[in-house]
Protein backbone atom coordinates (compact mmCIF):
# COMPACT_ATOMS: atom_id res chain seq x y z
CA UNK A 1 0.00 0.00 0.00
CA UNK A 2 2.51 2.61 0.99
CA UNK A 3 4.66 1.38 -2.08
CA UNK A 4 2.01 1.89 -4.18
CA UNK A 5 1.02 5.63 -2.23
CA UNK A 6 4.91 6.06 -2.84
CA UNK A 7 4.88 5.75 -6.41
CA UNK A 8 1.68 8.05 -7.31
CA UNK A 9 3.24 10.68 -5.12
CA UNK A 10 6.43 10.61 -7.78
CA UNK A 11 4.40 10.80 -10.61
CA UNK A 12 2.71 13.65 -9.70
CA UNK A 13 5.59 15.56 -8.65
CA UNK A 14 6.61 15.68 -12.19
CA UNK A 15 3.21 16.10 -13.38
CA UNK A 16 2.65 18.97 -11.34
CA UNK A 17 5.74 20.70 -11.84
CA UNK A 18 5.07 20.60 -15.55
CA UNK A 19 1.57 21.82 -15.38
CA UNK A 20 2.76 24.49 -13.04
CA UNK A 21 5.14 25.83 -15.83
CA UNK A 22 2.79 25.53 -18.25
CA UNK A 23 0.43 27.35 -16.58
CA UNK A 24 3.14 30.56 -16.10
CA UNK A 25 4.63 30.22 -19.53
CA UNK A 26 0.80 31.08 -21.11
CA UNK A 27 0.13 33.47 -18.46
CA UNK A 28 3.13 35.64 -18.13
CA UNK A 29 2.34 38.72 -18.90
CA UNK A 30 5.55 40.14 -17.72
CA UNK A 31 5.86 42.01 -21.32
CA UNK A 32 2.84 44.48 -20.14
CA UNK A 33 4.97 45.57 -17.26
CA UNK A 34 1.58 45.84 -14.98
CA UNK A 35 1.20 41.85 -14.20
CA UNK A 36 1.46 40.50 -10.72
CA UNK A 37 4.30 38.37 -12.71
CA UNK A 38 6.16 41.70 -13.79
CA UNK A 39 6.01 43.40 -9.83
CA UNK A 40 8.08 39.82 -8.60
CA UNK A 41 10.40 40.41 -11.48
CA UNK A 42 11.20 43.64 -10.73
CA UNK A 43 11.82 43.10 -7.15
CA UNK A 44 14.05 40.28 -8.24
CA UNK A 45 15.77 42.75 -10.14
CA UNK A 46 16.38 45.51 -7.19
CA UNK A 47 17.37 42.50 -4.77
CA UNK A 48 19.86 42.00 -7.54
CA UNK A 49 21.08 45.22 -8.34
CA UNK A 50 23.11 45.84 -5.16
CA UNK A 51 25.44 42.46 -5.62
CA UNK A 52 25.33 43.44 -9.46
CA UNK A 53 27.08 47.07 -8.59
CA UNK A 54 29.08 45.56 -6.94
CA UNK A 55 30.63 42.56 -8.84
CA UNK A 56 30.94 45.32 -11.86
CA UNK A 57 33.06 47.22 -9.73
CA UNK A 58 35.31 44.37 -9.19
CA UNK A 59 34.99 42.73 -12.35
CA UNK A 60 35.49 45.70 -14.58
CA UNK A 61 39.07 47.02 -13.54
CA UNK A 62 40.43 43.75 -13.46
CA UNK A 63 38.80 42.69 -17.35
CA UNK A 64 40.65 46.60 -18.22
CA UNK A 65 44.17 45.47 -16.68
CA UNK A 66 43.81 42.28 -18.62
CA UNK A 67 43.17 43.91 -22.07
CA UNK A 68 45.90 46.40 -21.45
CA UNK A 69 48.29 43.80 -20.87
CA UNK A 70 47.31 41.82 -24.06
CA UNK A 71 46.70 44.43 -25.93
CA UNK A 72 49.45 46.67 -25.37
CA UNK A 73 51.26 46.77 -28.61
CA UNK A 74 48.53 47.39 -30.58
CA UNK A 75 47.51 50.67 -29.00
CA UNK A 76 49.87 52.43 -30.10
CA UNK A 77 49.07 52.10 -33.50
CA UNK A 78 45.82 52.84 -32.74
CA UNK A 79 46.75 55.86 -30.47
CA UNK A 80 48.36 56.72 -34.06
CA UNK A 81 45.12 56.88 -35.99
CA UNK A 82 43.37 58.02 -33.76
CA UNK A 83 45.33 60.99 -33.87
CA UNK A 84 45.12 61.37 -37.46
CA UNK A 85 41.46 60.68 -37.65
CA UNK A 86 40.55 63.27 -35.08
CA UNK A 87 42.38 66.14 -37.02
CA UNK A 88 40.27 65.38 -39.60
CA UNK A 89 37.06 64.67 -38.04
CA UNK A 90 37.21 67.92 -35.85
CA UNK A 91 37.03 70.49 -39.50
CA UNK A 92 33.74 67.99 -40.22
CA UNK A 93 32.38 68.90 -36.67
CA UNK A 94 32.43 72.39 -37.43
CA UNK A 95 30.36 72.21 -40.37
CA UNK A 96 28.20 69.70 -38.47
CA UNK A 97 27.64 72.01 -35.67
CA UNK A 98 26.87 74.72 -37.68
CA UNK A 99 24.27 72.96 -39.82
CA UNK A 100 22.62 71.59 -36.25
CA UNK A 101 22.33 75.00 -35.21
CA UNK A 102 20.55 75.89 -38.35
CA UNK A 103 18.15 72.43 -38.29
CA UNK A 104 17.49 73.62 -34.64
CA UNK A 105 16.21 77.19 -35.50
CA UNK A 106 13.95 75.90 -38.68
CA UNK A 107 12.34 73.26 -36.41
CA UNK A 108 11.84 75.88 -33.60
CA UNK A 109 9.96 78.33 -36.46
CA UNK A 110 8.31 75.09 -37.45
CA UNK A 111 7.30 74.50 -34.27
CA UNK A 112 8.63 71.07 -34.55
CA UNK A 113 10.19 69.24 -31.39
CA UNK A 114 13.67 69.32 -30.86
CA UNK A 115 16.09 66.55 -30.08
CA UNK A 116 18.55 68.51 -27.61
CA UNK A 117 15.41 70.02 -25.32
CA UNK A 118 14.79 66.24 -24.59
CA UNK A 119 16.79 65.60 -20.85
CA UNK A 120 18.89 62.78 -20.65
CA UNK A 121 19.99 60.46 -17.75
CA UNK A 122 23.74 59.25 -17.96
CA UNK A 123 23.62 55.84 -16.42
CA UNK A 124 26.91 53.42 -16.24
CA UNK A 125 26.33 50.06 -17.61
CA UNK A 126 26.94 47.08 -14.88
CA UNK A 127 25.90 44.20 -16.57
CA UNK A 128 25.25 42.01 -19.84
CA UNK A 129 22.56 39.75 -20.73
CA UNK A 130 21.93 37.21 -17.89
CA UNK A 131 20.92 34.37 -20.28
CA UNK A 132 22.20 33.11 -23.59
CA UNK A 133 19.04 34.17 -25.67
CA UNK A 134 18.63 37.68 -24.94
CA UNK A 135 21.00 40.68 -26.17
CA UNK A 136 20.19 43.14 -23.30
CA UNK A 137 22.57 45.67 -20.62
CA UNK A 138 21.68 46.09 -17.03
CA UNK A 139 22.28 50.00 -16.38
CA UNK A 140 22.50 51.50 -12.74
CA UNK A 141 20.47 54.31 -12.99
CA UNK A 142 16.06 53.47 -13.05
CA UNK A 143 12.75 54.45 -12.11
CA UNK A 144 14.03 57.06 -9.40
CA UNK A 145 15.82 59.32 -12.18
CA UNK A 146 12.36 58.80 -14.17
CA UNK A 147 13.39 56.03 -16.47
CA UNK A 148 10.28 53.72 -17.87
CA UNK A 149 10.06 51.42 -20.53
CA UNK A 150 10.08 51.79 -23.93
CA UNK A 151 12.06 55.05 -23.33
CA UNK A 152 15.35 55.63 -26.16
CA UNK A 153 18.76 54.44 -24.91
CA UNK A 154 22.10 56.08 -26.77
CA UNK A 155 25.49 55.59 -26.55
CA UNK A 156 28.59 58.03 -28.02
CA UNK A 157 28.37 56.65 -31.51
CA UNK A 158 24.68 56.24 -31.43
CA UNK A 159 21.26 54.47 -30.72
CA UNK A 160 21.77 51.21 -28.13
CA UNK A 161 18.54 50.21 -27.91
CA UNK A 162 15.39 50.74 -25.89
CA UNK A 163 14.52 50.70 -21.80
CA UNK A 164 12.79 47.12 -21.70
CA UNK A 165 12.12 47.45 -17.96
CA UNK A 166 12.80 49.64 -14.74
CA UNK A 167 12.91 49.23 -11.10
CA UNK A 168 14.65 51.61 -8.25
CA UNK A 169 18.20 51.21 -9.07
CA UNK A 170 18.63 50.02 -12.52
CA UNK A 171 17.18 49.25 -15.84
CA UNK A 172 17.17 46.81 -18.31
CA UNK A 173 18.00 47.84 -22.31
CA UNK A 174 16.81 45.50 -25.06
CA UNK A 175 20.00 46.04 -27.61
CA UNK A 176 19.04 46.67 -31.10
CA UNK A 177 20.42 43.00 -32.40
CA UNK A 178 18.42 41.95 -30.28
CA UNK A 179 15.99 39.26 -32.59
CA UNK A 180 12.96 40.83 -30.13
CA UNK A 181 13.73 44.55 -31.43
CA UNK A 182 12.65 46.33 -34.31
CA UNK A 183 13.63 50.13 -34.78
CA UNK A 184 11.79 52.30 -37.95
CA UNK A 185 14.33 53.67 -40.05
CA UNK A 186 14.99 55.98 -42.55
CA UNK A 187 17.81 55.27 -45.52
CA UNK A 188 17.91 57.85 -48.03
CA UNK A 189 13.80 58.62 -49.27
CA UNK A 190 12.55 55.31 -47.68
CA UNK A 191 11.90 54.05 -44.68
CA UNK A 192 11.68 50.52 -42.81
CA UNK A 193 11.86 48.06 -40.22
CA UNK A 194 15.77 47.26 -38.73
CA UNK A 195 15.19 43.84 -36.78
CA UNK A 196 17.92 42.33 -34.74
CA UNK A 197 18.80 38.79 -36.16
CA UNK A 198 19.90 35.79 -33.88
CA UNK A 199 23.51 35.85 -33.43
CA UNK A 200 24.49 38.29 -36.03
CA UNK A 201 26.04 41.76 -35.35
CA UNK A 202 24.17 43.22 -38.34
CA UNK A 203 20.47 44.35 -38.24
CA UNK A 204 17.77 43.59 -41.74
CA UNK A 205 15.25 45.69 -43.08
CA UNK A 206 13.30 44.57 -45.79
CA UNK A 207 12.80 47.20 -48.23
CA UNK A 208 10.83 47.67 -51.53
CA UNK A 209 12.43 46.11 -54.93
CA UNK A 210 12.88 49.60 -56.21
CA UNK A 211 14.81 51.02 -53.23
CA UNK A 212 17.55 52.89 -54.17
CA UNK A 213 20.17 52.18 -51.13
CA UNK A 214 24.05 51.72 -51.52
CA UNK A 215 27.01 50.63 -48.89
CA UNK A 216 27.50 53.21 -46.87
CA UNK A 217 24.20 55.03 -46.71
CA UNK A 218 23.24 56.44 -43.24
CA UNK A 219 20.62 54.79 -41.46
CA UNK A 220 18.25 57.03 -38.92
CA UNK A 221 15.73 56.83 -36.86
CA UNK A 222 12.02 57.52 -39.04
CA UNK A 223 10.17 58.57 -36.34
CA UNK A 224 7.06 57.76 -37.42
CA UNK A 225 3.91 57.42 -35.56
CA UNK A 226 4.00 55.23 -32.85
CA UNK A 227 7.45 54.67 -33.12
CA UNK A 228 9.33 54.32 -30.04
CA UNK A 229 11.99 56.48 -31.03
CA UNK A 230 12.47 60.01 -32.06
CA UNK A 231 13.38 61.13 -35.70
CA UNK A 232 16.75 61.58 -36.38
CA UNK A 233 18.72 59.39 -34.13
CA UNK A 234 21.80 57.78 -35.69
CA UNK A 235 21.04 53.66 -36.30
CA UNK A 236 24.29 52.81 -38.18
CA UNK A 237 25.29 52.43 -41.43
CA UNK A 238 24.41 50.01 -44.89
CA UNK A 239 26.89 46.97 -45.43
CA UNK A 240 25.01 44.99 -47.64
CA UNK A 241 22.37 45.20 -49.75
CA UNK A 242 20.57 42.38 -51.65
CA UNK A 243 17.90 42.34 -54.29
CA UNK A 244 15.60 39.51 -53.78
CA UNK A 245 14.95 36.83 -56.50
CA UNK A 246 11.41 37.51 -58.73
CA UNK A 247 11.46 41.52 -57.41
CA UNK A 248 10.75 40.40 -53.73
CA UNK A 249 12.26 43.34 -52.19
CA UNK A 250 15.58 44.01 -51.25
CA UNK A 251 17.08 42.84 -48.34
CA UNK A 252 19.48 45.82 -46.78
CA UNK A 253 21.94 44.92 -43.92
CA UNK A 254 23.20 47.67 -41.53
CA UNK A 255 26.14 48.18 -39.01
CA UNK A 256 24.86 49.72 -35.98
CA UNK A 257 27.59 52.64 -35.16
CA UNK A 258 27.15 51.29 -31.22
CA UNK A 259 30.13 48.69 -30.44
CA UNK A 260 27.62 47.50 -27.82
CA UNK A 261 30.71 44.86 -26.33
CA UNK A 262 32.60 48.36 -25.54
CA UNK A 263 29.20 50.50 -23.74
CA UNK A 264 30.09 51.70 -20.50
CA UNK A 265 28.15 54.54 -20.42
CA UNK A 266 24.90 55.35 -21.83
CA UNK A 267 21.96 58.21 -22.33
CA UNK A 268 18.57 57.60 -21.67
CA UNK A 269 16.35 60.29 -23.33
CA UNK A 270 13.66 61.10 -21.36
CA UNK A 271 11.16 60.79 -24.07
CA UNK A 272 8.07 58.13 -24.12
CA UNK A 273 6.62 56.99 -27.26
CA UNK A 274 3.67 58.57 -28.85
CA UNK A 275 3.95 61.44 -25.70
CA UNK A 276 7.04 63.00 -26.18
CA UNK A 277 9.81 64.47 -23.96
CA UNK A 278 9.05 63.95 -20.32
CA UNK A 279 8.20 67.23 -18.29
CA UNK A 280 10.15 68.40 -15.73
CA UNK A 281 8.84 67.59 -12.32
CA UNK A 282 9.88 70.04 -9.49
CA UNK A 283 10.92 66.79 -7.38
CA UNK A 284 13.97 66.42 -10.25
CA UNK A 285 16.30 69.08 -10.07
CA UNK A 286 19.02 67.42 -10.44
CA UNK A 287 18.47 64.24 -12.91
CA UNK A 288 19.13 66.28 -16.19
CA UNK A 289 22.73 66.07 -17.68
CA UNK A 290 23.73 68.78 -20.21
CA UNK A 291 26.33 66.46 -21.79
CA UNK A 292 26.29 67.44 -25.45
CA UNK A 293 26.20 64.11 -26.95
CA UNK A 294 26.30 63.61 -30.91
CA UNK A 295 23.28 60.90 -32.14
CA UNK A 296 21.56 63.59 -33.50
CA UNK A 297 21.94 63.41 -37.37
CA UNK A 298 25.07 64.04 -38.19
CA UNK A 299 26.60 63.84 -41.35
CA UNK A 300 27.63 60.60 -42.27
CA UNK A 301 31.07 60.18 -44.18
CA UNK A 302 30.23 60.11 -47.41
CA UNK A 303 28.29 62.98 -47.50
CA UNK A 304 29.95 66.34 -48.29
CA UNK B 1 20.08 16.84 1.91
CA UNK B 2 19.02 19.51 4.27
CA UNK B 3 16.08 21.40 2.67
CA UNK B 4 17.11 24.87 4.21
CA UNK B 5 20.56 24.62 2.85
CA UNK B 6 19.96 23.32 -0.23
CA UNK B 7 17.60 26.41 -0.88
CA UNK B 8 20.19 28.67 0.27
CA UNK B 9 22.29 27.22 -2.08
CA UNK B 10 19.62 27.71 -5.40
CA UNK B 11 19.72 31.69 -4.39
CA UNK B 12 22.95 31.64 -4.17
CA UNK B 13 23.89 30.14 -7.23
CA UNK B 14 21.00 31.92 -9.23
CA UNK B 15 22.42 34.87 -8.29
CA UNK B 16 26.00 34.16 -9.06
CA UNK B 17 24.68 33.43 -12.36
CA UNK B 18 23.29 36.47 -12.99
CA UNK B 19 25.52 38.89 -11.46
CA UNK B 20 29.26 37.24 -12.19
CA UNK B 21 28.69 34.81 -15.05
CA UNK B 22 27.59 37.78 -17.68
CA UNK B 23 31.12 39.20 -16.98
CA UNK B 24 32.70 35.20 -17.31
CA UNK B 25 31.41 34.59 -20.52
CA UNK B 26 33.14 31.52 -22.68
CA UNK B 27 32.86 32.13 -26.42
CA UNK B 28 30.23 34.27 -25.72
CA UNK B 29 28.04 32.10 -23.60
CA UNK B 30 26.85 31.93 -19.87
CA UNK B 31 26.95 28.23 -18.28
CA UNK B 32 23.41 27.18 -16.69
CA UNK B 33 24.49 26.75 -13.33
CA UNK B 34 20.68 25.57 -11.53
CA UNK B 35 20.71 23.44 -14.48
CA UNK B 36 24.18 21.75 -13.36
CA UNK B 37 22.95 21.80 -9.32
CA UNK B 38 19.50 20.15 -10.67
CA UNK B 39 21.59 17.51 -12.51
CA UNK B 40 24.01 16.97 -9.33
CA UNK B 41 21.14 16.65 -7.39
CA UNK B 42 19.13 14.35 -9.43
CA UNK B 43 22.14 12.07 -9.55
CA UNK B 44 22.57 11.72 -5.35
CA UNK B 45 18.82 11.90 -4.73
CA UNK B 46 17.29 10.93 -7.46
CA UNK B 47 14.88 11.88 -10.20
CA UNK B 48 11.76 13.43 -7.97
CA UNK B 49 14.34 15.70 -5.55
CA UNK B 50 16.08 16.90 -8.75
CA UNK B 51 13.03 18.00 -10.62
CA UNK B 52 11.78 19.80 -7.79
CA UNK B 53 15.32 21.55 -7.28
CA UNK B 54 15.62 21.89 -11.05
CA UNK B 55 12.56 23.84 -11.24
CA UNK B 56 13.10 26.11 -8.21
CA UNK B 57 16.94 27.21 -10.14
CA UNK B 58 14.83 27.73 -13.33
CA UNK B 59 12.17 29.62 -12.08
CA UNK B 60 14.45 31.99 -9.58
CA UNK B 61 17.07 32.46 -13.24
CA UNK B 62 13.76 33.23 -14.92
CA UNK B 63 12.85 35.93 -12.91
CA UNK B 64 15.92 37.60 -14.77
CA UNK B 65 15.32 36.33 -18.25
CA UNK B 66 13.11 38.29 -21.08
CA UNK B 67 11.99 34.59 -22.44
CA UNK B 68 8.26 34.07 -20.82
CA UNK B 69 8.58 32.89 -17.25
CA UNK B 70 9.23 28.87 -16.15
CA UNK B 71 10.51 28.60 -19.69
CA UNK B 72 14.00 27.49 -17.95
CA UNK B 73 11.95 25.87 -14.80
CA UNK B 74 10.04 23.48 -17.13
CA UNK B 75 13.34 22.84 -19.26
CA UNK B 76 15.47 22.35 -15.84
CA UNK B 77 13.09 19.94 -14.10
CA UNK B 78 12.66 17.60 -17.18
CA UNK B 79 16.51 17.01 -17.60
CA UNK B 80 16.95 16.05 -14.15
CA UNK B 81 14.04 14.10 -14.04
CA UNK B 82 16.06 12.48 -16.93
CA UNK B 83 19.13 12.01 -15.40
CA UNK B 84 17.80 10.57 -12.33
CA UNK B 85 15.81 7.82 -14.41
CA UNK B 86 18.76 7.56 -15.85
CA UNK B 87 21.12 7.02 -12.60
CA UNK B 88 18.95 4.98 -11.38
CA UNK B 89 19.70 2.01 -14.08
CA UNK B 90 23.53 2.74 -13.45
CA UNK B 91 25.35 -0.13 -11.52
CA UNK B 92 28.24 1.44 -10.80
CA UNK B 93 29.46 5.27 -11.63
CA UNK B 94 32.29 5.29 -13.91
CA UNK B 95 35.25 8.42 -13.37
CA UNK B 96 34.47 11.69 -14.95
CA UNK B 97 30.67 10.93 -14.52
CA UNK B 98 30.38 14.72 -13.37
CA UNK B 99 31.89 16.10 -16.33
CA UNK B 100 29.89 13.77 -18.92
CA UNK B 101 26.48 14.57 -16.66
CA UNK B 102 26.91 18.03 -16.77
CA UNK B 103 27.79 17.80 -20.81
CA UNK B 104 25.15 15.72 -21.53
CA UNK B 105 22.47 17.08 -18.90
CA UNK B 106 23.11 20.51 -20.30
CA UNK B 107 22.98 19.90 -24.00
CA UNK B 108 19.65 17.96 -23.49
CA UNK B 109 18.52 20.61 -21.05
CA UNK B 110 19.82 23.66 -23.45
CA UNK B 111 18.05 21.49 -26.24
CA UNK B 112 14.88 21.72 -24.31
CA UNK B 113 14.66 25.55 -23.85
CA UNK B 114 14.66 26.22 -27.04
CA UNK B 115 12.42 23.57 -27.98
CA UNK B 116 10.03 24.96 -25.33
CA UNK B 117 10.98 28.34 -26.96
CA UNK B 118 10.07 27.96 -30.35
CA UNK B 119 6.66 26.34 -28.90
CA UNK B 120 5.99 29.49 -27.04
CA UNK B 121 6.95 31.76 -29.86
CA UNK B 122 10.17 33.16 -28.61
CA UNK B 123 12.20 34.76 -31.62
CA UNK B 124 15.27 33.07 -32.54
CA UNK B 125 14.70 29.22 -30.82
CA UNK B 126 14.63 27.42 -33.71
CA UNK B 127 18.18 28.83 -35.27
CA UNK B 128 21.77 27.22 -36.05
CA UNK B 129 22.77 30.06 -34.22
CA UNK B 130 20.69 28.55 -30.90
CA UNK B 131 22.11 25.13 -31.31
CA UNK B 132 25.45 26.65 -31.43
CA UNK B 133 24.58 27.98 -28.41
CA UNK B 134 23.49 25.27 -26.35
CA UNK B 135 26.76 23.05 -27.41
CA UNK B 136 29.27 25.46 -26.39
CA UNK B 137 26.90 26.40 -23.39
CA UNK B 138 27.09 22.48 -22.55
CA UNK B 139 30.66 22.38 -22.72
CA UNK B 140 31.03 25.05 -19.83
CA UNK B 141 28.49 22.89 -17.89
CA UNK B 142 31.02 19.71 -18.39
CA UNK B 143 33.92 22.16 -16.69
CA UNK B 144 31.65 23.22 -14.01
CA UNK B 145 30.29 20.07 -13.39
CA UNK B 146 32.56 18.50 -10.99
CA UNK B 147 33.10 21.62 -8.62
CA UNK B 148 29.06 21.48 -9.23
CA UNK B 149 28.75 17.85 -8.25
CA UNK B 150 31.05 18.16 -5.29
CA UNK B 151 29.26 21.09 -3.22
CA UNK B 152 25.92 18.82 -3.72
CA UNK B 153 27.85 15.53 -1.68
CA UNK B 154 28.41 18.64 0.98
CA UNK B 155 24.85 19.26 1.44
CA UNK B 156 24.31 15.34 2.57
CA UNK B 157 24.41 11.68 2.19
CA UNK B 158 20.76 10.25 1.22
CA UNK B 159 20.44 8.55 4.03
CA UNK B 160 19.80 11.82 6.31
CA UNK B 161 17.87 12.81 2.60
CA UNK B 162 15.18 15.30 4.10
CA UNK B 163 13.00 15.47 0.18
CA UNK B 164 13.75 11.78 -0.17
CA UNK B 165 11.96 11.13 3.12
CA UNK B 166 9.20 13.46 2.22
CA UNK B 167 8.70 11.54 -0.98
CA UNK B 168 8.98 7.86 0.51
CA UNK B 169 6.33 8.45 2.90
Amino acid sequence: MASYRRANRRRYVLLVLVLTSITLITLDSRRDDTGALGVVGRAAHRAVSPVDQAVSAVVDPIGDWFEGVTEGGSLKNENERLRRELGELEDEQRRARTALRQNAEFRRLLDLPILDDVRRVTARVVNGAPGNFEWTITIDKGQEREISPDMPVLGPDGLVGRVLEAWEGGAKVLLLVDPESAVGVRIGPQSGIAEGVAGSDLLRVELDADAVVAIGDPVVTSGLENSSFPEGLSVGRVVEVEQQPAGLGTTVRVEPYSQFDALEFVQVLLWVPGQGPVAVTTTTTSTTTTLPLPPTTLPAEDEE
Amino acid sequence: MRVGRTAVVVVLLVVMQVTVFPHLRFFGVVPDLGLVFAIAVAYYHGPEAGALVGFACGLLYDLFLETPLAMAALAYALTAYAVGLLQAGLLRAPRGISVLLGGVGGLAGGLAFIAIGGLAGVSGMWTAHALEVVALSAVYDALLAPAVFWLVRQLGSPERDQAQRWLQR
